[in-house]
């Protein structure tokens, strides 16, 4: 009989830990309660993107060599980290939403108010490159789209932009909502969910080709398809010769949707089974094994046993860790985490201080398989700690969250046995 | 004293999440959407008390709480609301008739004949669009009425003497629509030894009365329920349901809704699904084996009222045991009827938009049977779709009793 692996949460690093499991032969349970940050993130794959004193960096990967390995990526090695960053875009590409970018490279993707930020893999919507061969960039508003201005983007992109052959400029577009007092303001996943259908295309269509003058960018909101699928650019890039890049807007994110419905696709043809709404509250452990860990929902204890399983509940945030004045700790395994017993010494007086916070890289303490540690000592043995849960990164400081996530992921599920 | 829970919609941190799965907010502009009606609005109804038209558009498919990632009870809060709001507005008549199944399903299923006059004349009815006047849509699929109900027919069933027992909790739909889920359920259990008690003095778990905004009603049959349900979990049953409704009321809604906490949580631990329980068994190795083939492709559709109850979907455990049936899983998203929410005429046509893309599934498909444990799912799996959806567990009893009628 195969030997099986449980999974905690349901995120990007869940998901990805289950697709690499269940091609590895596992017996696959992702145990998830709530949806994952996905839909709250915008589905680009950041490795590394600033060092330490906010320098950027131009090759993720050779940086990953400069790290001490209490960082996750010094735990998990360039190769693996490598590994892992070309597994996901060959298994995007696979299930045809391929992933773009290189390993050894940052690319400059545009914000959502026109500013450039670094990234490393991108969906096939946010190709940051296109830029640098753009003639003309055309930034696109949509009529009754909230907190998202084209003005905006326009008037940054001016300014961020040095080459300046490139035309900049903006129109706003109008789709047929209804609209009444009656009716909700639209969101970036309406406009999406309008232009799959073939009328919303059309008159999506029609209302840009005019724009379209030698080398056309548009730039626009996330709302190329709400599914995993690269359909309506490939048509648009047919029927009218034009490219686009999308921006983030306001939550939902549609992007890190349509990411999160690829990964579960994905594991779903594997065969990996996904329990919803279980709500995993505590373990059983002897001499540092788990056997079955349980969860709790309206009715009773459920427990579910397996050869291994893989923590991927998330941080402070996702609920996977909790914090109490001075504390800090992990729920399921009652992992401590040691912090500092003073909480005044866990942030800076001001949040926007431009240099890492102290709690941003607090978490669990592993070996390099991933294991929870305890001052050296390996506290479970067939446990793996994969996501925000890990100790010793920031990655709001050095942008570097999904890269984790996917590579904690990868290099968990490759070293089961 | 009002048993009527209130709690804090603070739970909720805005993240947005509930709008990709909302099925009426992909359907409609008219409704906000799961996270404005619910927490947020529900912050401000404790200030204010205004006209709060939105709040009709919710089906309480509860697809919401299951994405949610801080546990917040929004469709709850939704239905708490509506309930507040009728307060100081008047009902409808299609609400009236629609809370009324109970009551509808045991006159009609009493007298002889008289259901097959029913379901002839609702059909009448709904030809000649006479049940717009009363704001019921002339397009949802109208369920029928079984000549005798299912406590009648199992009053008379002789089953063989097995040591241990389960109660189980038909709900309205079982008992005066479709007795047959029952009485498969009684022969697949008889099959494992294990006897099927029912009590009819069990009332609706309040389903249609919740979406209409009757709590007080409900909070009535709540205490009703639970009471016996507490009764009988400590004589040592376990309780099996076949509808996934009845068993999300019964464990949890009643929880959020009312202050019944202490007496929910002595019986809920051993309220089980009927699959689920199947499937324990199988875990046990108690489960029988001598399933026989069934050449049949069908199509499964999954009730959100069982999803978002944490157990996995345990059709894709039993069913694949069963030799030559072949099992396509529709992932549709929600058929869209959502109880009463697709006979009323304001909701019917958002119910249509939103089961349009289960139906076209069913339509497409190679599958000549759909299956979902949902009663509810099933009418409007068939509507339209030339095909016709059967309980999972017709299938199981099928394929262990292929000689029986």
């Amino acid at each position: 009989m195969s030997k099986s692996v449980v999974i905690i949460g349901g995120g990007i690093s869940g998901l990805f830990a289950a697709c690499i499991c269940a091609k590895r032969g596992f017996k696959t349970t992702v145990l998830s309660y709530g949806q994952g940050a996905l839909a709250a993130a915008g589905g680009i794959i950041d490795v590394f993107g600033y060092d330490e004193k906010g320098k950027l960096i131009h090759d993720p990967l050779e940086h990953i060599n400069s790290l001490p390995s209490s960082h996750p990526y010094g735990k998990i090695g360039a190769e693996n980290v490598e590994a892992a960053l070309n597994t996901f875009l060959k298994l995007s590409a696979e299930a045809k939403y391929p992933y773009k970018g290189d390993v050894h490279k940052n690319q400059m993707v545009p914000t959502g108010i026109g500013t450039f930020k670094p990234t490393c893999l991108t969906p096939p919507t946010i190709d940051g490159d296109l830029i640098n061969h753009a003639d003309r960039i055309v930034v696109l508003g949509f009529k009754g789209l909230k907190d998202y201005f084209a003005d905006l983007i326009c008037e940054n992109l001016r300014r961020n932009l040095p080459k300046s052959s490139c035309e900049i400029l903006s129109t706003e577009i109008l789709l047929n909502f209804e609209s009444s007092s009656a009716c909700r303001d639209i969101s970036a996943l309406d406009i999406a969910r309008k232009l799959d259908t073939h009328v919303g295309y059309l008159n999506f269509r029609e209302q840009i080709k005019s724009y379209v003058k030698g080398k056309t960018l548009f730039i626009l909101p996330p709302v190329l398809s709400a599914s995993p699928s690269t359909d309506l650019l490939d048509l648009l890039d047919i029927e009218i010769n034009a490219k686009f890049i999308e921006v983030s807007a306001m939550p939902p994110s549609v992007t890190g949707y349509r990411t999160e419905l690829m990964l579960k696709n994905i594991a779903e043809k594997l065969g990996v089974e996904i329990i919803e709404k279980a709500h995993v509250f505590a373990s059983e452990v002897k001499d540092k094994h788990c056997s079955y860990v349980m969860t709790q929902g309206f009715d009773r204890i459920r427990k579910y046993s397996a050869d291994h399983f893989i923590l991927a509940s998330g941080g402070v945030f996702g609920n996977g860790l909790v914090t109490q004045m001075g504390r800090m700790y992990e729920p399921i395994f009652n992992i401590e985490i040691d912090v500092p017993k003073n909480q005044q010494e866990w942030s800076h007086q001001y949040l926007f201080t431009g240099r890492p916070q102290p709690f941003a890289t607090y978490g669990i303490e592993t070996d390099n398989t991933l294991r929870p540690t305890n001052k050296g000592q390996l506290l479970l043995d067939n446990v793996y700690v994969v996501g925000r849960a890990l100790a010793g990164y920031d990655f709001c400081f050095e942008k570097s969250g999904n890269g984790v996530a996917i590579c904690s992921a990868y290099h968990a599920a490759s070293l089961l046995e | 004293m009002t048993l009527i829970k209130t709690e804090n919609p603070d739970q909720c941190i805005s993240c947005n999440i509930c709008l990709t799965a909302c099925p009426v907010a992909k359907a409609t502009l008219r409704y906000r959407g799961p996270k404005l009606t619910g927490p947020a609005l529900s912050r401000l109804r404790k200030l204010v008390d205004d006209e709060d038209n939105m709040l009709k558009y919710c089906s309480n498919c509860k697809n919401c709480e299951r994405v949610c990632p801080s546990g917040t009870p929004i469709a709850s809060l939704n239905m708490k609301a509506r309930a507040n709001y009728f307060k100081t507005h008047k009902h409808d008549l299609a609400d009236h008739i629609l809370s009324n199944n109970e009551f509808i399903g045991k006159t009609l299923t009493k007298i002889p004949f008289l259901p097959m006059i029913a379901n002839q004349t609702m059909h009448i009815g709904q030809k000649l669009k006479a049940l717009d006047i009363v704001g019921l849509s002339s397009k949802a699929p109208l369920p029928q009425y079984a000549k005798e109900d299912f406590y009648s027919i199992y009053k008379k069933y002789q089953q063989p003497a097995c040591e241990k027992k389960v109660l189980f909790y038909p709900g309205c739909y079982v008992n005066y629509n479709e007795p047959q889920i029952g009485i498969d359920l009684i022969k697949v259990f008889n099959h494992q030894g294990i006897e099927v008690v029912v009590d009819p003095n069990f009332k609706c778990c309040g389903s249609p009365l919740i979406s209409t905004g009757f709590l007080d009603k409900v909070e009535n049959l709540a205490k009703h329920n639970t009471k016996l349900l507490k009764s009988y979990a400590e004589k040592g049953f376990d309780i099996i349901t076949t509808c996934t409704t009845c068993a999300l009321i019964l464990k949890q809604e009643y929880r959020e809704l009312f202050n019944l906490d202490e007496t929910v949580k002595s019986y809920a631990p051993r309220l089980y699904d009927a699959l689920e329980y199947l499937c324990l068994l199988d875990e046990e190795g108690k489960l029988k084996q001598d399933f026989k083939p069934l050449d049949q492709e069908v199509i499964y559709h999954t009730p959100c009222h069982l999803k978002v109850q944490g157990y996995g979907r345990p059709v894709f455990k039993l069913l694949p045991k069963i030799p030559g049936l072949s099992i396509e899983d529709a992932n549709a998203g929600c058929c869209g009827l959502s109880g009463v929410y697709g006979y009323k005429k304001e909701t019917s046509k958002i119910a249509r938009i939103v089961g349009s893309e289960l139906k076209a599934k069913i339509r497409n498909s190679k599958a000549s049977l759909g299956i979902c444990e949902c009663n509810i799912c099933r009418l409007q799996m068939q509507n339209g779709t030339g095909k016709k959806a059967v309980h999972p567990l017709r299938l199981i009893c099928k394929s262990y009793f292929p000689s029986d009628k």
